[in-house]
C-alpha cells in the first residue's frame, strides 16, 4: 500500500513539474512531508551525539551562573564532558570543547571560551554579591525598568551570556554550516561511492553521507521531542531557541519552515543520490541559519542602546553581553557567496573595540549604533 | 518568560488589538468617554480605595515598627511572636497597594524596595556582618523589604530558639532588622504623604486618555501587576512555568512557609477591590469602578465582559483555594495543582489585557521581556 502511494506521489510530482523544464532534477527526488527516512522499514535517522551536546550546553549555561562552581568543575563540563547531572551525559564520551570553532572562522576563537571559564570563576564568582562599578566586577541592579540584576566582570560583561551566545556560532552553527553540510564533509573519503551503492556503515541502517546530514540536522533539532513536527520550544539554549525567536519576527516569518523543508529536501536528495539538489538545499539552510546570528548580533547592540537611553544599565549590560557572543559567532556564518558575514579578524576587531577601556561602561550610544549599522551592512539585514 | 505558545497567542491578539485601535482611532472614543464621568471615577479611586488602603498599610507598618523596637531591646520568644504577627499583618496590607505604581511610588521605585523575592540571603548576611550598607543601592533590593524580614524572622536559623540566640548573641542582627523596618516606614511615608497631600489633586485632574494620564497609567499598572506581580511572581515562577524545573525557593514568604497561600488570596482581594471599586466588599459609590467603566465603554451587550472577568477571577480563586496553605510544599508534593491555578490566572490575563483594553481603548504600555 505504501509503495503504491509513493509511486503515485512521484507521478503526481513529475506531472506537476512537467511544465517547468528547469525542475527536471528536483522531480527525481522524492521529498517526504517531514524528516522521516527509512530503509527496508528501518528508521535511518540518528543524531544522539548532538542531542547529548545540546543538553550539555543547557547545563553548562546554568553552571556558568552558579558561584559554587570551580574552574576545575567548569572545565570538566566544557572540555571533558563530565560533571553533569546525569550519567547519560557523563558517560556519553561527548563534549562541547572538542566541537568548538572546528571548521569556520578561526580555531583561535576557542580560547575565548576557555579564558571565560578562568575569568568567571576567578573574578566574577568571588565578587558575586559585591557592588560592581567601572573596572570593578560584581553585582549590578537596575532601580527601574525590569529591575534586572547582572553579575559582570570589570568591563560590564556577563560571561555566561557571552559564552552561550558564542557557542551558538562556534558550536551549533559551525558544526552545521561549515561542518556537516559542507561538501568537504559530506563527500569525504568514499562517501559518494558508498552512498551511490547503498554501502551502509557497519551495523547501521544508514550510509555515512546520510548520517552526516542527520548530524547536522541534530545540532538544530536535537532536543525536539518529535522531529516530524518541530516546535522550536525545546528548552534548547542555542540555535533552536533563537530560530524560534527570529521566526516570530515579522521580517522573517516562515524562515523556520524554509530551513526545516530544506533539511527534509536535502536528505531526500541524498537518498535519491542527487548531490546538486542536496547542495542547493544545504546552501538554503546555511544562508537562512546565518540570518539568526546576523540579526541578533545587531539587534542586541541596539537593545543595549535603548536600555542605556532608558537609564537601565543592567539591562544594557545584559543585551550587550548577548551581542558580544553573537558577534563572536558571526565568523561561523555563511552568505550566498560562501563567505562569512565577517571574517575572524573583523570579528576580533569589533570585540576588542567593545572591550576598550572599561568596556561596556565606556561605550557610547553613537559607537554602538555605528557598530550595529556596520553589521547590518555586512549581513544585508535590517535591524533598525 | 511566558510559554512560547501562549506568548504567541497574546502577541497575535495584541497585534489584532493594535490594528483595531488604529482603525477606529477617529471615531467613538470621545463620544463614549465624555458621557462617563472619569473625574468622578478617579476621585472614587483616590478617596475611597487608594488613600484608605495606603493609610491602613501605613498604620500596620507603624505597629510593626514599635513591636520591632520592643523585640530588639528585649529579644525573647514572646516578642519574636509579636513581631512576626505584625509583620504578616503588614505584609497582607501591602498586598492591596503593590499595584498602585503611580506618583511617588513610581518615582522612588517603591515596589522594588518593598517586595523583591526571593531574597539574596548572602547579600543580607554580608550586610549584617559588614555593618556598612546603603539600602538605597538597588543591589540591596533583594536584601530589604518584606522578603528580607521573612528571612530575618524565620530563616536565619533552623529553629525559633536558634533564631532568638542570633539576636541575643549579636546586636548586628537587631540593628539590621531595625534598619530594614525604618527604611520601609520612611519610603511608605513618602508615598502616603504625597497621596494625602498634593498628589491626590494631580491624580484626579488627569482625566484624558493618553499614555501619561491617570486612568491609562493606573489601568496599565493594574494589568501589569496582575500578570507579573501576581500571576508570575506568586504562582508561575515557583511552579517553574518560566524555567526548566520548579523553583519553590522563589515562593513569596518562603521562610515562614505557612503564609504563602494567604498572601496570594489577600492579593486577589486587592485585585477585586480595584476592579469592582468596592473596598472590603462594600457597595459605596456604585457606577464608578473599572468594571463599570468597561461596561459603559462596551455599550449594551448581552454578556458583559466585566461579568466574564469576575467569573474567571472566581475560577482562578477556586484553583488557588485548592492549594496547600504552604505553597512550597505544594510545589514539592504536587506541582500540577500550581500549574492548573496558573492556567486559570492566565485566562484572566487575556481577558484583561486584550478584551478589556480593547473595549476601553487603552494601549498596553509595557512589553514582555525578551527571553535570554
Amino acid at each position: 500500500m505504501k509503495k503504491i502511494l509513493l509511486v503515485l506521489l512521484s507521478i503526481s510530482s513529475s506531472i506537476s513539474c512537467s511544465s517547468d523544464d528547469n525542475n527536471d532534477q528536483i522531480s527525481q527526488v522524492l521529498v517526504p512531508d517531514n524528516y522521516s527516512f527509512q530503509r527496508a522499514g528501518n528508521n535511518t535517522v540518528s543524531f544522539l551525539g548532538q542531542t547529548t551536546r545540546l543538553n550539555m550546553a543547557v547545563e553548562l549555561k546554568d553552571a556558568l551562573g552558579d558561584p559554587s562552581k570551580t574552574e576545575t568543575e567548569l572545565n570538566a563540563m566544557y572540555l571533558s564532558g563530565t560533571g553533569f547531572s546525569s550519567d547519560e551525559l557523563n558517560n556519553s564520551g561527548k563534549n562541547l570543547g572538542g566541537k568548538t570553532a572546528s571548521y569556520g572562522g578561526s580555531t583561535t576563537a576557542k580560547q575565548y571560551f576557555t579564558d571565560w571559564i578562568i575569568e568567571v570563576t576567578g573574578v566574577v564568582f568571588p565578587a558575586w554579591n559585591m557592588d560592581a562599578s567601572e573596572g570593578i566586577p560584581g553585582l549590578y541592579t537596575d532601580e527601574g525598568g525590569s529591575g534586572r540584576s547582572v553579575r559582570i566582570n570589570g568591563k560590564g560583561l556577563e560571561i555566561d551570556q557571552a559564552f552561550t551566545k558564542g557557542l551558538i556560532g562556534a558550536l551549533a552553527a559551525d558544526q552545521i554550516i561549515n561542518g556537516y553540510l559542507s561538501s568537504a564533509k559530506l563527500d569525504s573519503g568514499t562517501n559518494i561511492e558508498d552512498n551511490n551503492n547503498n554501502v551502509l556503515v557497519e551495523d547501521k541502517p544508514y550510509t555515512t553521507m546520510e548520517h552526516f546530514w542527520d548530524e547536522g540536522f541534530g545540532y538544530l533539532y536535537g532536543k525536539e521531542v518529535d522531529i516530524t513536527s518541530p516546535t522550536l520550544e525545546t528548552g534548547d539554549v542555542l540555535l533552536n531557541y533563537y530560530l524560534n525567536s527570529l521566526n516570530k519576527n515579522e521580517s522573517y516569518t516562515g524562515i523556520a519552515k524554509v530551513i526545516y523543508d530544506a533539511f527534509v529536501h536535502g536528505r531526500a536528495a541524498i537518498v535519491a543520490k542527487n548531490y546538486t539538489v542536496r547542495d542547493a538545499q544545504a546552501k538554503l539552510i546555511k544562508v537562512n541559519l546565518s540570518k539568526v546570528i546576523g540579526d541578533k548580533a545587531a539587534h542586541y547592540l541596539r537593545a543595549g542602546v535603548s536600555s542605556f537611553e532608558a537609564g537601565n544599565k543592567a539591562d544594557a549590560f545584559h543585551f550587550l553581553s548577548e551581542a558580544y557572543g553573537f558577534i563572536l559567532s558571526l565568523q561561523f556564518t555563511q552568505k550566498e557567496d560562501g563567505n562569512p558575514y565577517l571574517s575572524n579578524s573583523e570579528v576580533t576587531e569589533k570585540l576588542e573595540s567593545l572591550m576598550a577601556g572599561n568596556g561596556f561602561w565606556d561605550r557610547t550610544n553613537v559607537e554602538l549604533i555605528a557598530m550595529a549599522d556596520e553589521i547590518d551592512a555586512a549581513t544585508g539585514l535590517v535591524t533598525k | 518568560m511566558m510559554g512560547n505558545r501562549k506568548k504567541l497567542i497574546v502577541m497575535f491578539y495584541s497585534m489584532l488589538f493594535a490594528a483595531l485601535i488604529l482603525s477606529c482611532e477617529d471615531n467613538g472614543e470621545d463620544i463614549e468617554a465624555t458621557s462617563f464621568d472619569r473625574e468622578a471615577m478617579l476621585t472614587h479611586w483616590a478617596d475611597n480605595i487608594i488613600i484608605p488602603l495606603h493609610n491602613q498599610f501605613s498604620t500596620s507598618l507603624s505597629s510593626l515598627k514599635s513591636t520591632t523596637a520592643t523585640f530588639v531591646a528585649t529579644p525573647n520568644s514572646d516578642n519574636l511572636s509579636q513581631v512576626r504577627l505584625k509583620w504578616i499583618a503588614a505584609y497582607k496590607a501591602w498586598q492591596y497597594i503593590e499595584m498602585y505604581n503611580v506618583g511617588k511610588a513610581e518615582e522612588i521605585y517603591f515596589f522594588s524596595k518593598m517586595n523583591i523575592y526571593p531574597s539574596n540571603t548572602e547579600r543580607i548576611t554580608l550586610n549584617i556582618s559588614s555593618t556598612v550598607y546603603d539600602l538605597e543601592n538597588a543591589n540591596n533590593n533583594a536584601a530589604r523589604g518584606f522578603p528580607a524580614l521573612d528571612y530575618m524572622l524565620y530563616g536565619i536559623d533552623t529553629t525559633d530558639d536558634l533564631i532568638l540566640q542570633k539576636y541575643i548573641g549579636d546586636v548586628k542582627y537587631g540593628t539590621y532588622l531595625t534598619d530594614l523596618v525604618d527604611a520601609m516606614v520612611l519610603n511608605t511615608e513618602t508615598v502616603v504623604n504625597d497621596w494625602n497631600g498634593s498628589y491626590r489633586a494631580t491624580f484626579i485632574s488627569s482625566t484624558e486618555n493618553n499614555a501619561s494620564s491617570s486612568i491609562n497609567k493606573l489601568i496599565n499598572d493594574f494589568i501589569y501587576y496582575y500578570e507579573k506581580g501576581f500571576r508570575s511572581n506568586k504562582i508561575g515562577i515557583p511552579a517553574g512555568v518560566f524555567s526548566g524545573a520548579a523553583l519553590p525557593k522563589n515562593a513569596e514568604g518562603y521562610y515562614s512557609r505557612i503564609y504563602s497561600k494567604e498572601l496570594v488570596l489577600e492579593a486577589y482581594k486587592g485585585i477585586e477591590t480595584f476592579f469592582t471599586g468596592k473596598l472590603n466588599g462594600t457597595t459605596i459609590m456604585q457606577g464608578l469602578s473599572l468594571s463599570d467603566y468597561t461596561d459603559h465603554m462596551e455599550g449594551n451587550l448581552e454578556e458583559k465582559l466585566s461579568t466574564t472577568i469576575l467569573a474567571q477571577f472566581e475560577r482562578a480563586k477556586t484553583k488557588i483555594n485548592e492549594l496547600d496553605s504552604n505553597l512550597v510544599s505544594q510545589v514539592e508534593s504536587d506541582n500540577s495543582k500550581m500549574l492548573l491555578a496558573f492556567d486559570e490566572l492566565q485566562k484572566a490575563v487575556v481577558l484583561l489585557k486584550v478584551d478589556m483594553l480593547q473595549a476601553i481603548s487603552i494601549n498596553v504600555d509595557y512589553v514582555d521581556a525578551d527571553g535570554d
